[in-house]
């Protein structure tokens, strides 16, 4: 039996470079940072923090972090988050993907798994409760993630594990690969999967026979239960229009405990085996205008099967075909004309971004690297922030609150039409998410996206899992003080104020559009609003930085000692 | 009148919720080992299947008939297929003789256990998000499954014939 209520008790360091594993108690960290993203964060600022740390180098550290509700009745606690330092950025890397994986991580006995180091040669990670061995992955290097989990099931000889793993993407180093968990959802921001290639860790199989202990069964089916009646009425995922696409099958999927199936799976035997989840690649199709069915369903396979981000890819093959246009890079560059809605040539540009050939080696890097490769003012043409190379698109900006300038890891500054509010808004959405992902519940849950998990909710779970009395205040204060961890990691990194800040395409041709009439079209008014964030957080107004007071009054001394001793 | 938990695997969308309440009102734990309901999932063409797996109350009981001490018995409030603990030996010949793997060894105890129904209000039932587990009377059963079939054979033949 374990020793404390909902936690599995341990964390998990594997260290790659010595071939070693070893635990240490998690009651050390959850008692400032709770779990989930909080005590990840915390691992990435005590170990791969300093500037001088190279995001693909043997110093970071991968964290797959659970919660304390991770793993339990609670609805939508199947999610497993991950934080690192990522190589696309250069600052907090943060992604979730969701399914049981987290879950099995925790009855196996470890509510984190850290990865440090650097193997020299390919290697999986697996874990069979106690038993943690690390094996040769010479027959899975170069897998694509469908088939990368056959290998692993067939070597293990275990159908019930559950499994990470990367494709040919994030062992390439793609700074946009992810990592993709055994619901065939994926890590996707952040460029995680890099990393794990980086470390030469091809896949992560977990299986654990343990349970977690509740100190207030009864009340605590109670809530869950009512939780899980509450979603159910108001899930709005359950209703899909495109179920009848085409004559594949389709199948929702979910997560762990989870009653919102917001995972679509189409099966389309006229391209290759393999699953296609339609609510990001419908986001892809959007910007990069190919309409043939066919073509975008192989695109978006293409995408699953090599383990990259299609956000990202959507707009790395918008920017170039845009330069295409201007004439700034031409035939000669890519090997073939771009053109706007051409799927052909999309695709086989994904398959060189995949390979790392000729054009695709210079996609591959990212957003940002590739403007500085190509130069000439190419970055014109990006709708790229600092904070990574995933955007809204331009419809649904208006429909989803706005457009975030400034973020942890992608979480961007809400930019609606009215500019009273706005900080509060977007303070208001960071927190939301943020007390879900350190509890181990779901973000998509919580009240910004207009369903019943709020903080009195996972208050009221938590308390009744743990035995002691948390309430939504408490936990309020966990999560600010893990947001300005958050921060003061980005700012020791080299964050400032001027850094965030839009593209020049949002305040010159976007604003055009009749969607954006009204909204803030000179960039003081955006400066308005990152004022009145700053107050809000409690940040240094010129530089962004989290004042000394705000750190300490959230128990954060040691950063703001450790900031201080940086900058 | 004896009552059984109808699964429907095209319905079940593998959320595991099932075992979770399972365990939790049987053990007072998340612990899905130790639940009596499993979801098992198998991934065809990349796409997801799963399957809960319970007890199908048997009119002729494999694991009764297989256990050498007599500690398998039909009883409770609703005459599930329930298990002594005291005078089960943890011999497994039940989990072998069940043709559809439901009986199985609690890992904390050693002993058998089996569903049993929550004695008349089974939450599996209650909490399933799909309807993929029903609680259904056994003689209702056959005519539910027919409803559904027909159902099935009304879309296709619309389709054919469009």
């Amino acid at each position: 039996m374990k020793s404390s209520y909902l936690y599995a008790g341990k964390i998990l360091w594997v260290d790659l470079t010595r071939g070693k594993f070893w635990t240490t108690p998690t009651v050390s960290y959850a008692e400032r940072f709770l779990g989930g993203r909080g005590i990840g964060v915390r691992i990435v600022w005590e170990k791969s923090g300093l500037p001088s740390v190279d995001p693909l180098g043997p110093d970071n550290v991968l964290s797959f972090n659970s919660g304390p509700l991770t793993g339990t009745m609670m609805p939508g606690s199947g999610r497993c988050h991950l934080s690192s330092k990522s190589p696309l950025t250069g600052l907090l890397g943060m992604a979730s993907f969701g399914g049981s994986f987290a879950p099995e991580l925790k009855y196996a006995g470890y509510d984190h798994l850290v990865i440090t180091g650097k193997s020299a040669e390919p290697v999986y990670l697996a874990i069979n409760n106690e038993e943690i061995t690390i094996r040769s992955a010479a027959n899975l290097w170069g897998l694509d993630t469908y088939e990368t989990p056959k290998v692993l099931h067939k070597e293990i000889n275990d159908e019930e594990i559950q499994w990470a793993c990367i494709g040919p993407a994030g062992e390439k180093l793609t700074r946009f690969a992810t990592i993709i968990g055994s619901m065939r959802d994926s890590a996707g921001g952040t460029g995680l999967g890099a990393v794990m290639g980086s470390k030469k860790l091809k896949a992560v199989a977990v299986r654990g026979t343990g349970g977690l202990r509740i100190a207030d069964p009864g009340r605590f089916y109670e809530v869950c239960a009512h939780t899980l009646d509450s979603l159910k009425v108001s899930a709005p995922h359950r209703t899909v229009s495109i179920k009848r696409l085409g004559e594949e099958g389709c199948r929702m999927t979910n997560c762990l405990s989870c009653p919102t199936s917001c995972e679509e799976e189409y099966y389309n035997p006229n391209i290759r085996d393999g699953v296609i989840y339609y609510k990001w690649f419908a986001e892809m199709a959007n910007k990069i205008g190919v309409r043939d069915m066919m073509l975008w369903q192989e695109l978006a396979l293409h995408i699953n099967r090599n383990g990259y981000d299609a956000g990202s890819l959507g707009d790395m093959v918008v920017w170039a075909t845009e330069l295409f246009e201007q004439g700034m890079i031409n035939e000669k560059d890519v090997g073939f004309p771009l053109a706007r809605g051409n799927g052909e040539a999309y695709l086989k540009l994904a398959e060189m971004t995949a390979k790392r050939e000729g054009f695709g080696d210079v996609l591959a890097e990212g957003l940002m690297r590739a403007t500085r490769a190509i130069g000439r003012g190419s970055e014109r043409y990006t709708l790229r922030t600092y904070a990574g190379d995933k955007e809204r698109t331009p419809k649904r900006l208006t429909e989803f609150y706005g457009h975030f300038a400034e973020g942890v890891a992608g979480t961007r500054i809400v930019f609606p039409k009215e500019d009273e509010g706005k900080a509060e808004m977007v303070a208001s959405i960071e927190d939301a998410i943020g007390r879900a992902e350190i509890v181990g519940s779901c973000k998509w849950h919580t009240e910004f996206n207009g369903l019943p998990v709020t903080a009195d909710v996972l208050a009221e779970v938590l308390s009744t899992g743990l035995g002691k009395r948390i309430n939504a205040h408490e936990l309020s204060i966990y999560q600010k003080r893990v947001r300005q961890l958050e921060r003061a990691f980005n700012c020791r990194e080299g964050l400032r104020r001027e850094y965030e800040t839009l593209p020049d395409q949002y305040i010159t041709d976007l604003m055009m559009d009749a969607h954006f009439e009204g909204m803030a079209k000179e960039r003081s008014r955006l400066e308005a609003i990152k004022d009145d964030f700053y107050k809000l957080r409690g940040w240094d107004l010129t530089t962004g930085v989290p004042t000394r007071a705000t750190l300490e009054s959230l128990d954060l001394k040691d950063v703001a000692d450790e900031l201080e001793k940086q900058n | 009148m004896q009552y059984i938990i109808s699964i429907d695997a095209t319905k079940c969308n593998g959320c595991r919720i099932c075992e979770m309440v399972c365990s939790l009102s049987h053990t007072g734990t998340c612990w899905p080992e130790r639940a009596r309901v499993r979801v098992i999932s198998k991934e065809t063409n990349g796409q997801m299947n799963s399957v809960p797996v319970l007890c199908m109350q048997c009119e002729i009981p494999a694991c009764r008939l297989a256990c050498p001490t007599g500690a398998t018995f039909e009883g409770g409030p609703v005459g599930a297929r329930l298990v002594a603990a005291e005078k089960c030996i943890g011999c497994s010949a039940c989990v072998w003789a069940c043709p559809f793997g439901a009986s199985e060894l609690d890992v904390v105890t050693g002993v058998a256990h089996r569903c049993d129904q929550c004695e008349g209000d089974p939450l599996c039932v209650k909490h399933c998000p799909t309807e993929a587990l029903k609680y259904l009377p056994e003689d209702r059963l056959a005519m539910a499954e027919q409803r559904r079939k027909v159902e099935v054979m009304i879309n296709f033949q619309r389709l054919i014939h469009r």
